[in-house]
């Protein structure tokens, strides 16, 4: 693998699952010809809300689901052409963090044999040194050596939290897949849990992908963003840039329905009309147009992902062909 | 603590109990709140505050183990936990209403929406099944249901979750209530419907000069919508306050972590200001201040003598013997 290979490189990633619509076969393109790249020590976030097909990318990612096409090259290694036992040796480097930890853990484990399990399965350690290991990851997600011999309803939302976040730490992954592991959390616990996934990527060199709906946690965390609607992706930029210069209608809808920070700041917003749209046997324009101020006959075609500068990518046609304006700065968070 | 003359809804004293095997634990200890006619409060907490127990408490919906044990909740001046429960049925739906996080948990599966919404109204109100209907359908309409007539023929799991929430809101506003309680009304919602919901409440409250207590742990929902704000911590109100008066100058270390600890849109801090600790088990409350084992103030006072809700400037409380040496220490 060369220097200036990604850590992870995602090409033309699909997922279908056959459904019935009133009694009708349908096909619903839950991601269709996702690619994107994640460098090494990378934070890149996949916002998106429901049905926009963040979650399945996270778990075709993984094998977690089987991908209906395209590749997931890891490591310079393309995931989707492996075994289930080549998989099997891959997983360790490839891990992830669920919302609900609660769900994830099992309840009749101690949280020690729950952080021995992959060590040793994986064959990181035996015996005292494994042992060693799970004191150590307890220590750097910021729990005491006894907690080891608790049950997870003994713990704290927070604690549970922390206790996934070691078990996906255990086998010393490279990336580590975050799908939305602060929702649940009350909001000084999700500080909490914010600051320790920052501090261990800078003390362990992790990458993360960053899986949420939360644009506060994506402006924090984030050196990234894709933004996905519909099973596309509709707009890819560094953190900054997205917050500044919000191309797509549909991000620019997202962060405008941000809620304000104080009472002082309440302004008039454009609400956006409708809801978020399944993509079942989708029309081949932009999915979003039924929703879009700015649609036109021209969007009813495939649309490219446009290149908008500083590595700043638009699925928008219409802004393409300048109909569609830049975002006015004033219009935007600052 | 002075009153204000429009009080629409008073509760003094309100004490909630729950019996657990470890004993009694009293999730609700003498609580005090007031809510204007045609105002908005934001009633704000984490887990275990205790605000969803305060919704159930203030329409008598408590269930064993938990009891209420003592208290007023004064509606108009008409004590809600002295009445028998036949009249207090009257009440619930008529002059108080409720909503809830998940209302497709909630609206009757196998009833159509525009079924129920009928037989609600007919119940309380009377008339005809075609008055009843009529009445419906503009129920929808009001809610901003594009096709009413579709939803009035639907069944909840064939709405969308932000259909399903303007569904439980049009049959809440059935019977036209003074009061409407909506409990964590748009948590399980994306966020372009989660705005589209809050306008909504906003825009009912002109109309018809509703009164709504939302309960919320989102301080940004507070922010948008709410006039007044009472926080909670362990059981107690430890602020209140006009809205723009608490986001800029919170006057409680709580408030003033919770407001820090929020990742923002606006601004990249590279690390959140995280309040340390957890909230404290309620069966043995520490001493003195409930919130001083995690407080950047607290001193042997603080751990000695448990403060009293005091107003510092007109109708901003704060329940912090250092209130004082916050002074316009705001977070943002």
């Amino acid at each position: 693998m060369s220097a200036r290979e990604p850590l992870l490189r995602v090409e033309g990633l699909s997922k279908s699952f056959r459904v019935r619509v009133g009694g009708r076969r349908a096909t619903l393109r839950a991601v269709d010809g996702v690619s994107f790249e994640i460098a090494r020590g990378e934070t890149v976030a996949l916002v998106g809300e429901s049905g926009s097909g963040k979650s399945t990318t996270a778990l075709c990612l993984l094998r977690l689901e089987e991908p209906s096409g395209g590749r997931v090259v890891f490591e310079g290694t393309d995931m989707t052409a492996l075994s289930r036992a080549e998989l099997r040796r891959l997983r360790p480097r490839l891990q992830i963090v669920f919302q609900d930890p609660t769900e994830s853990l099992n309840p009749r484990r101690t949280v020690g044999a729950t952080l021995l399990e992959p060590i040793e399965a994986h064959g990181i350690a035996r015996g005292g040194d494994a042992r060693r290991r799970v004191a150590e990851l307890l220590d750097h997600v910021g729990l005491e050596v006894e907690h080891a011999r608790r049950y997870p309803h003994q713990l704290s939302g927070g604690q549970r939290q922390r206790v996934g976040i070691a078990r996906a730490l255990a086998t010393g992954p490279s990336l580590i897949v975050l799908d939305e592991p602060t929702s649940a959390l009350d909001v000084s616990v999700q500080a909490q849990t914010l600051n320790l996934l920052r501090r261990l990527q800078r003390e362990i060199g992790l990458t993360y992908l960053f899986i949420t709906h939360d644009l506060g946690v994506v402006r924090h965390l984030a050196d990234r963003v894709l933004v996905m609607y519909a099973g596309q992706l509709v707009e890819e930029a560094p953190t900054a840039a997205l917050f500044a210069r919000p191309v797509h209608p549909y991000t620019r809808a997202l962060l405008d329905a941000v809620p304000v920070e104080s009472p002082a700041q309440r302004r008039r917003r454009l609400v956006l009309p409708g809801e978020p749209y399944s993509p079942i046997d989708p029309a081949p324009g932009c999915r979003f147009l039924g929703r879009c101020p700015w649609s036109a006959a021209e969007c009813e075609s495939p649309v490219d992902l446009y290149d908008a500068g500083g590595g700043h990518r638009v699925r928008c046609v219409g802004w393409a062909h300048g109909r569609v304006p830049e975002p006015e700065p004033e219009a935007i968070a600052s | 603590m002075s009153v204000r003359p429009d009080t629409l809804l008073r509760v003094r004293g309100l004490r909630t109990t729950f019996a657990t095997p470890r004993g009694d634990v009293r999730v609700l200890d003498g609580l005090d709140l007031d809510v204007g006619r045609g105002e908005i409060l934001g009633l704000v907490g984490e887990s275990g505050s205790g605000k969803s127990v305060t919704a159930y408490s203030l329409l008598r919906l408590v269930r064993p183990p938990g009891r209420i044990e003592g208290g007023q909740v004064l509606l108009d001046g008409r004590d809600l936990l002295a009445l028998p429960e036949r009249e207090l049925r009257d009440v619930r739906g008529k002059e108080i209403s409720m909503i809830f996080q998940d209302p497709r948990g909630f609206l009757d599966p196998v009833a159509r929406v525009g079924a129920v919404l009928q037989e609600v109204y007919r119940r309380h109100e009377g008339g005809s099944r075609a008055d009843a209907r009529a009445r419906a359908l503009e129920l929808l309409r009001s809610v901003g249901l594009p096709t009413p007539e579709r939803v009035f023929r639907a069944y909840p799991h064939e709405l969308s979750g932000g259909m399903a929430q303007r569904a439980m809101i049009a049959l809440a506003l059935a019977c036209s209530p003074k009061l409407l309680i909506a409990d964590e009304p748009t948590t399980a919602l994306d966020v372009t419907i989660q705005i589209q919901i809050v306008r909504l409440l906003a825009e009912l409250r002109e109309r018809l000069g509703l009164t709504i207590v939302l309960i919320t742990h989102n301080l940004s929902v507070v922010a948008e919508v709410c006039d007044r704000v009472a926080v909670m911590y362990a059981g107690e109100i430890v602020e209140s306050g006009p809205a723009l008066e608490v986001f800029e100058r919170p006057r409680h270390p709580y408030t003033v972590g919770l407001l820090g600890a929020r990742p923002r849109v606006t601004g990249a801090d590279e690390w959140l200001a995280d309040i340390p600790g957890r909230v404290p088990d309620l069966l043995r409350p520490p001493s003195g201040c409930r919130f001083n084992p995690r407080c950047f103030l607290a001193d042997g006072l603080c751990r000695a003598e448990h403060p009293a809700l005091r107003e510092l400037e007109p109708d901003h409380r704060s329940r912090c013997h250092h209130a004082e040496r916050l002074r316009g220490e705001a977070a943002a």
